[in-house]
């Protein structure tokens, strides 16, 4: 679907130009027509290094908390539990910067701008609405289990998925800067980092510092858990900004992330509960931080694989012109 | 190139370079689902938050609807103390108590009893009011106290809390029905709305 049209701007620039062509419902002009279909690596690669790393925290603390004794002073647990907070996404962010500053990547401006912003309205209006005015933890631990799952889907899902879509569809989406399929990735986990850095960093603060084993491993959880319904909200507004899809293809993908975002929240807590008798306490960090990681996991391989055949598809499409 | 798909998108394409009807359209389904599931979620929240259980004493002839989970207590000088395990670190509570009130016993007289009693029982023990309230159309007598709870539990380090109380009084026949609210003092507002609605649930 594509053909040369001298009446039209272009979608990404908004230029006219004598040579505009159609691909999917929208228009380019011939820079732009090759480009929104470019696969860029180093995200992918400073993604998949970041979530190694991660992992491997995750199994070097577990090893730790074997050797080290149970209890920690303050200021060390808060050291580890800040380090956990915050490290992830600045490891993501100096990944990208070091590729830039060696001119195998271009970064916007506004990249460091979403994930401030993600932070703030996650620390200024998200966590405030939740916790203070809906007072939603204290229902939570109360009320039954159908009815925590209910709430997390319901309330937590949407609010936290709405933002994250929010941040990055009235801010870069709609501007020359989202040039590639690949830059609704890059600034959804933008918007991702910024958001899980901010709540986990208020949580650590809020309680002072987190044991070195469970509290570790629920920050990490908590990551997943807004990581991974970033990536479907970067693949579906990357996929929507250049094709005109249909109406209810951005409604669902922002639905599956919110009902992917409630539904890691839930297992991140829940499934940590576990057998009660003699010998064993009821509580295991492990289940929930497992389900997370694989979670992720399986949802990066699928956003992955799925907006590479997009690109070979768009690619061959426009080769055979 | 397939001409007749190209003629087909072209009919529905937007102007270039803006958003086109099915953009704009689900913009806005985006936002309606998020309130929809908000609004959805809330009212569950709502409707967890009022459920109640029954609680019904056929040998001291009450019963009443409670919130829901909470623990009933049955072993103390009292008919019934329900509390709410979660709240911390005073358990907010509801009591009822049959006190016999025949002859010249006055609902003053039953409050004075409490009053003696409490005053050797609980630390700081005061009395703020004694009211005639309006409660469910008739008259009953509402008397308001505080005192201070400190955990005697010498493994449990906290600091004393100031607890708020409320005693209505019912008199039924040549009985008095006292049914009391006590909760810390931060949250005794908070709660009041709920312990007025376990109050008008009360049948005897």
């Amino acid at each position: 679907m594509y053909a040369l049209l001298t009446d039209a701007r272009c979608t990404v620039c908004g230029q006219e130009t004598t040579e505009i062509t159609g691909y999917g419902g929208r228009y380019y002009c011939p820079t732009h027509l090759h480009r929104f279909s470019e696969n860029v690596p180093l995200i992918w690669r400073a993604s998949t290094l970041t979530f190694s790393l991660m992992l491997l925290a995750v199994l070097g603390t577990g090893i730790a908390s074997l050797i080290l004794p149970a209890e920690t002073q303050d200021a060390p647990r808060l050291a580890v539990s800040v380090g956990y907070a915050v490290l992830p996404a600045l490891i993501w962010l100096l990944i990208l910067y070091q590729a830039a500053a060696r001119g195998r990547l271009e970064l916007s401006p506004l990249l460091p701008t979403v994930f401030v912003l993600a932070a703030l309205i996650a620390a200024a209006v998200t966590r405030p609405f939740l916790s203070d005015l809906l007072a939603l933890n204290l229902w939570l631990t109360r009320t039954s289990q159908i009815n925590r799952l209910l709430g997390n889907l319901l309330i937590c899902g949407p609010i936290n998925v709405f933002a994250l879509y929010a941040i990055v569809r009235y801010t870069v989406w709609h501007t020359p800067i989202f040039t590639r399929r690949t830059d609704g990735i890059l600034y959804a986990l933008a918007a991702g980092w910024g958001y899980t850095t901010a709540i986990n960093l208020m949580f650590v603060i809020d309680l002072g510092g987190l044991t070195l084993l469970s509290g570790s491993l629920r920050l990490v959880g908590q990551t997943c858990a807004y990581l991974a319904p970033s990536l479907v909200i970067g693949f579906v507004l990357g996929h929507n900004r250049f094709e005109n899809l249909p109406f209810y293809y951005l409604p669902a993908g922002v639905t599956a992330a919110g009902v992917l975002n409630g539904a890691l929240l839930y297992a991140g807590s829940e499934l940590n509960s576990t057998r009660l008798d003699l010998t064993a306490s009821g509580f295991s960090p492990w289940p929930g931080v497992v389900i997370s990681l694989l979670t992720l996991a399986g949802v990066f391989g699928a956003v992955y694989g799925l907006l590479k055949r997009y690109n070979a598809l768009t690619e061959a499409r426009l080769g055979h012109r | 190139m397939n001409a007749s798909l190209f003629r087909r998108s072209m009919r529905s394409a937007p102007p270039p370079g803006d958003l086109t009807r099915n953009d704009r359209f689900a913009e806005l389904l985006v936002v309606a689902l998020a309130v929809a599931a908000l609004i959805l979620g809330l009212s569950l929240r709502q409707q967890s938050a009022n459920q109640t259980w029954r609680y019904e004493n056929r040998e001291a002839g009450v019963e009443a609807s409670y919130p829901a989970g909470w623990l009933v207590d049955e072993r103390g000088d009292y008919v019934v103390r329900i509390r709410d395990p979660y709240a911390r670190p005073f358990k907010t509570q509801y009591q009822i108590r049959i006190i016999p009130a025949g002859g010249q016993t006055s609902i003053r007289n039953v409050l004075d009893g409490l009053t003696l009693q409490r005053s050797t029982d609980l630390a700081a023990y005061r009395v703020f009011s004694v009211d005639e309230v309006p409660v469910g159309g008739a008259m009953l007598t509402q008397m308001s106290f505080a005192f201070v709870d400190a955990d005697p539990n010498p493994f449990i380090q906290r600091l004393p809390v100031v607890v708020r109380g409320m005693d209505v009084v019912i008199r039924d026949g040549d009985r008095a029905i006292v049914v009391t609210y006590m909760a810390a003092e931060d949250v005794f507002e908070e709660n009041r709305a709920a312990f007025e609605r376990f109050l008008a649930s009360l049948r005897y």
